[in-house]
């Protein structure tokens, strides 16, 4: 109940920064203004919100989960995964649903967990470094890129260019209906995750003592990474990959609160929940012609931050 | 009694390789044990083993009587807690969070479980660092809220693996003291030492000794005894001479034959 009271301020402000970057950019007075705002700005929004949310803390979450600051759902391939099942879904064609399963989230979904598990296992290996977590990511998100380059060849040109266009990122192609899709694996990825809060207070450290301290390493480990899949694959099926949401916003966070993952996780959620509306809008004013898709920016802002990360380990390992 | 700690028979292998080889050893209830030997003689996989870190090929190990296998993490958690040797991680985490992490096995608030922690960290005599980060923190400081949160886990049997490892020779000669005195409020101590002398900190005739040498144990007995040195010599493959300065008697290596 504290714990709530503490961060209820924080969440409002969140919220609200979120929903007032509906007004950034041309200012909407007259009626199709209106019309403009309430239909496409504030749904956008409100996508942008729930998408960088799961993003941010799912990127969190696998930090500590593979006890790697450079390991997200961009960088382990988690993305990659979910975006070659979508667009053998768009390939393949078939109905929206398959089982009472909306087919396009389950699709991105066993593309995400695929690769992510795969990614685990050489985690879990007992010698397993940083950098092979990173290079079995770069292998994983290469060949599956390959793997959907091949696959845009056999549709046509229309659906290959809407393919392509999704496949920067965008918020552009979202609308209520999307966002009543997205909502239910946004709250039960971000609630899953916070309820793993506790073991991942204990893994954060390191995996065997967490282990000798009582932690079912495995049944954590898998329940984490699953949900972090689910919630990236929902997002991804439902506005394309927008990479490196996942590694800005817990790294600007540690920086401030800390990596206790009592404050980080929930920390990360806040920010992410501004961070990609904000950047949302950048793209929409940057460049008066055309709109920058918000995977374009947050790519342009991240790999930065990947690059200063790499460094700045590199020298604290030459320190010791 | 059933031992706290058992292996029977126990192996584990690297490879083809035996790290442990058919090794059996029972540590009872209050008991302290120093596992001393050179590198790569097996001790921390001994350790390693006992924990259930590094899966037995052959052999068992019990705890309490029941097989290792058959508990849950929480009960291993109640029986043993461990400090490794690889230190604390380097992640931006406040010390009473760390602390209270050790406390994971226990259904409590997380008010119950500062308050704990706090008495922890009072009792390893660091409880004016509860609010620093753990990144910034001394060798010492470290070895500290270590310690500390061996207090807070309240297992049985403490298992130590190289404990002065990177340690100055006062916090050294602090940590061993410190193992003296939980030993007096009824934990019981398996600890892997590379250097015997450092049991001079402790009451030497209650100290077991086990020697291993290529995962078996060479040679195992008190401290106290007088045959130590030959000990010594079956466990390392070379003489010890023995010094006394004071009332402290040291063994140093003898030279080496060169072949």
């Amino acid at each position: 109940m504290k714990a709530l009271l503490r961060w209820l301020p924080w969440v409002v402000l969140a919220i609200t920064i979120a929903v007032a970057t509906a007004w950034i950019g041309p200012t909407l007075d007259d009626q199709h203004g209106q019309w403009i705002l309430h239909e496409l700005r504030l749904p956008r929004a409100l996508a942008g919100a729930m998408v960088g949310a799961v993003l941010s803390a799912a990127g969190a979450v696998v930090q500590i989960l593979l006890r790697n600051p450079l390991a997200t759902p961009s960088t382990i391939g988690t993305t990659a995964g979910a975006t070659l099942g979508v667009l053998a879904v768009l390939v393949f064609g078939s109905g929206s649903t398959w089982m009472g399963l909306p087919i396009l989230p389950a699709a991105a979904f066993a593309g995400a967990l695929l690769v992510t598990l795969i990614i685990a296992s050489v985690a879990a290996r007992d010698r397993a470094r940083t950098e092979d977590v990173l290079l079995a990511g770069i292998a994983l998100t290469l060949a599956t890129g390959a793997i959907a380059s091949g696959l845009r060849l056999g549709i046509d040109q229309v659906t290959s260019l809407s393919a392509l266009r999704w496949s920067l990122g965008s918020l552009t192609i979202i609308g209520p209906d999307r966002i009543s899709m997205l909502a239910p694996f946004v709250v039960i990825s971000l609630a899953g995750m916070l309820w793993l809060i506790r073991p991942l207070e204990v893994l954060i450290s390191g995996i065997e003592r967490a282990r000798t301290r009582g932690v079912e390493v495995t049944r954590v480990r898998t329940l984490g990474l699953g949900l972090a899949s689910l919630g990236v694959a929902a997002c991804v099926a439902t506005c394309g990959p927008i990479a490196f949401v996942g590694l800005i916003c817990p790294h600007l966070v540690k920086r401030i609160v800390g990596s206790a993952p009592r404050t980080l996780l929930p920390a990360s959620i806040l920010l992410g929940a501004v961070f990609l509306p904000l950047c949302d809008s950048i793209g929409r004013v940057i460049w008066e012609q055309r709109e920058i898709p918000v995977g374009v920016i947050t790519a342009a802002l991240g790999a930065p931050v990947l690059f200063v990360i790499v460094v700045r380990r590199g020298r604290a390992h030459s320190r010791r | 009694m059933v031992a706290l700690l058992q292996l029977d028979q126990a192996t584990v292998l690297a490879g083809e390789i035996p790290i442990l080889d058919q090794l059996s050893l029972e540590v009872s209830e209050g008991e302290m044990v120093a596992i001393i030997g050179p590198n790569g003689s097996g001790k921390s996989t001994l350790i390693r083993a006992l924990l259930g870190l590094a899966p037995l090929d052959q052999g068992t190990a019990r705890i309490e009587g029941r097989p290792l296998t058959t508990l849950t993490a929480r009960q291993r958690a109640a029986s043993m807690a461990w400090l490794p040797q690889d230190g604390l991680s380097a992640e931006r985490l406040r010390v009473e969070d760390v602390v209270a992490a050790a406390r994971f096995r226990f259904n409590e608030t997380r008010q119950d479980c500062l308050d704990a922690a706090y008495r922890a960290l009072e009792d390893a005599g660091a409880d004016s660092l509860a609010d620093r980060w753990i990144n910034e923190l001394s060798g010492g400081e470290r070895q500290r809220i270590e310690l500390a949160s061996m207090v807070a886990q309240e297992s049985k049997c403490w298992l130590l693996d190289e404990p002065a490892n990177h340690l100055d020779p006062v916090w050294r000669a602090r940590t061993l003291k410190f193992l003296s005195r939980r030993l007096g409020q009824g934990n019981t101590v398996l600890v892997v030492l590379h250097d015997v002398h450092l049991l001079g900190h402790i009451d030497a005739a209650q100290t077991r000794v086990v020697g291993l040498r290529q995962g078996k144990i060479a040679w195992q007995g008190r401290l106290s005894d007088q045959d130590l040195g030959e000990g010594l010599e079956t466990v390392h493959g070379i003489p010890f001479e023995r010094a006394v300065a004071g009332d402290r008697e040291y063994w140093i290596p003898g030279e080496e034959p060169l072949e």
